[in-house]
């Protein structure tokens, strides 16, 4: 449990707009961003918008390479898109002319998976994440909520052994997303994963991570690590969830400065509330 | 089919397809037709510069009767056929490589560039060197026609394939042949479909312009010659035959392109 599955080594991340030398310009995204996540835990990485959490995870998926800085994964230096890693994007994506079945066969196909299994893998996973029944919908026909569990469940039946979710549940409504923060802890469980997950809600990360790390704003940095040893199944309810989440609350605002703008949107109090109402189980 | 039931209300992409013809559309063909009859029954204008409905339907009697306008319709869509479908598998492959690959893109864009605001007429003389009047001209000419607008919008269509798709593949495991074939082909396939149906517009109006000159047959030979003989019901046989062939190729592009891009119709309502 103690080996270290991602590490990330003081990475700065600079963009530069291509355009005319003159007007070319230059965005520090990441600056001296360390963090290591250890095998089979679910880590968050909690921030306002605009933070680079996005960038991280592409970082970290191969698909950014950083502007200094090195990034390991299971030992190995990040330089292209990896077998073992798996990733679903802030905005639901997949193939379009593809049915949702489809979507799940197209990794299966890719990666050689003899065919008599790939059905069966199909059913499996998109019965995971409560999609059974939609087999034959094709994307643009599902909520963004479903295409985003279609998604989810395209990505492991790859078997990945690291996973890296960025706001999974950022378009869904407050209910469903209480809802489907269950859900994933519920399909965490059935697959043995190293789980990086991107947030900016406080009651989200508190909710699901073993690990919190605060970024701050522009450029995005790590400013502190939290450890999260309330027990699991974790109730809203209970006193150190609050203790926490209120912790949380003053270290962001702290990171935000008396104009920049806090993680926490939505008055945290209002949604505890809200949360103990519905306590689920 | 539950599935079936399931589904939103969808609005079809290509409402051109079953759409019936607007009332307002017939009435205004009405009304044209109207003034036609009248401009020759008062004879304002003669009938040997616009002829009468009465000499149009004796003419298209006559055509249809003898075989005569089948006989050109047959000839000119054969030629389009050889030239527009050598075409297609010519500009599509070369389309692809230019979208996919920036260097063939950048190596092949100043020629294509160069060549393609030249009329496809242009090349009748080069044409008429090479080959001859006849078929193999004619085919030719719309050959060039159609070539450019299938190869644009080829490239441009695997060119616009998402980033955020291609990446989502790239994370499922595809192989680099698969990025092409199985991602950007599909991606591209609405943009190619437009491309060889606006490529089949071009190759009907540059055939019927290259049998006035370089044919002994065909639709556009037939309102040519028949200008020659004084034939004026013949000259709107042939427009209206033109007409009516061109409408029925772009629906029957236009159904090609909904059956096989049926998946952008399920568009959710609202
Ligand atoms: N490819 C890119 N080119 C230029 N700027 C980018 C690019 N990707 C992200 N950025 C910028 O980097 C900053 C951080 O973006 P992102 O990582 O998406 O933040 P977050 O996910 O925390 O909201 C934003 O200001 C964004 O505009
Ligand atoms: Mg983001």
């Amino acid at each position: 449990m103690s080996k270290d599955v991602i590490r990330i080594d003081s990475v700065d991340k600079v963009f530069t707009t291509n355009g005319s030398k003159k007007k070319r310009s230059s965005l520090q995204v990441l600056a001296d961003f360390s963090i290591s996540v250890k095998e089979g835990e679910l880590f968050c990485l909690l921030g306002p918008s605009g933070c680079g959490k996005s960038t991280i995870l592409r970082i970290i998926a191969g698909l950014e390479s950083p502007t200094t800085g090195d990034v390991w994964v299971y030992g190995r230096s990040v330089s292209d898109v990896h077998d073992m890693l798996g990733m679903v994007f802030q905005e639901p994506t997949l193939l379009p002319w593809r049915t949702i079945e489809g979507n799940v066969y197209f990794g299966l196909e890719e990666r050689r998976v003899p065919k008599a299994e790939r059905k069966e893998k199909v059913s499996e996973y998109l019965e995971l994440v409560g999609l059974e029944g939609f087999e034959h919908h094709y994307p643009q026909q599902l909520s963004g909520g479903m295409r985003q569990r279609a998604a989810l469940a395209a990505t492991l039946a790859n078997k990945p052994k690291v996973l890296l979710l960025d706001e999974p549940f950022g378009a869904l409504d407050a209910l469903t997303r209480l809802v489907m923060q269950q859900e994933l802890l519920r399909i965490l469980e059935r697959a043995q994963l190293t789980v990086v997950l991107v947030t900016h809600s406080i009651d989200e990360a508190v909710f699901l991570a073993d690990r919190i790390a605060i970024v701050s704003p522009r450029p995005g940095k790590v400013e502190s690590t939290i450890v999260v040893d309330i027990p699991r199944p974790r109730d809203r309810t209970d006193p150190r969830f609050a203790k926490l989440s209120q912790e949380i609350f003053e270290l962001v605002v702290g990171e935000a400065g008396p104009n920049g703008n806090g993680v926490g949107r939505k008055d945290p109090a209002s949604e505890k509330a809200m949360a103990g109402g519905l306590a689920l189980k | 089919m539950s599935s079936e039931d399931l589904r939103p209300k969808v609005y079809s992409v290509f409402g051109a397809v079953n759409q019936r013809v607007p009332i307002g559309t017939l009435i205004i063909l009405l009304l044209l037709f109207a003034i036609w009859n009248g401009l020759s029954r008062f004879g304002i204008v003669p009938d040997y510069v616009l002829a009468s409905p009465a000499s149009f339907m004796e003419s298209l009697s006559e055509a249809i009767r003898s075989g005569e306008l089948f006989g050109h319709m047959i000839a000119s869509l054969q030629r389009v056929f050889v030239g527009f479908t050598i075409a297609m598998f010519v500009a599509v492959p070369t389309g692809v490589l230019m979208g996919w690959s920036p260097s063939v893109g950048r190596t092949l864009n100043p020629i294509v560039e160069a060549l393609r605001p030249v009329s496809s007429f242009a090349y009748v003389p080069i044409g008429m060197m090479i080959f001859g009047l006849g078929f193999t001209l004619n085919a030719f000419v719309v050959y060039i026609a159609s070539f450019f607008p299938i190869l644009i919008n080829t490239i441009q269509g695997v060119r616009g394939t998402e980033k955020r798709i291609l990446e989502f593949a790239k994370l499922q495991g595809a192989r680099p042949k698969s990025m092409l074939f199985k991602v950007a082909l599909p991606s591209a396939l609405p943009s190619i479909l437009t491309g060889l149906r606006v490529g089949m517009g071009i190759a009907w109006m540059s055939i019927i312009a290259t049998e006035m000159i370089g044919a002994k047959s065909g639709l556009g030979f037939l309102i040519y010659n028949s200008a020659w003989q004084l034939e004026m019901g013949l000259i709107l046989v042939g427009v209206m035959a033109i007409a009516v062939i061109g409408l029925a190729l772009n629906r029957l592009f236009l159904l090609i392109e909904r059956k096989a891009l049926s998946w952008r119709d399920h568009l959710v309502a609202g």
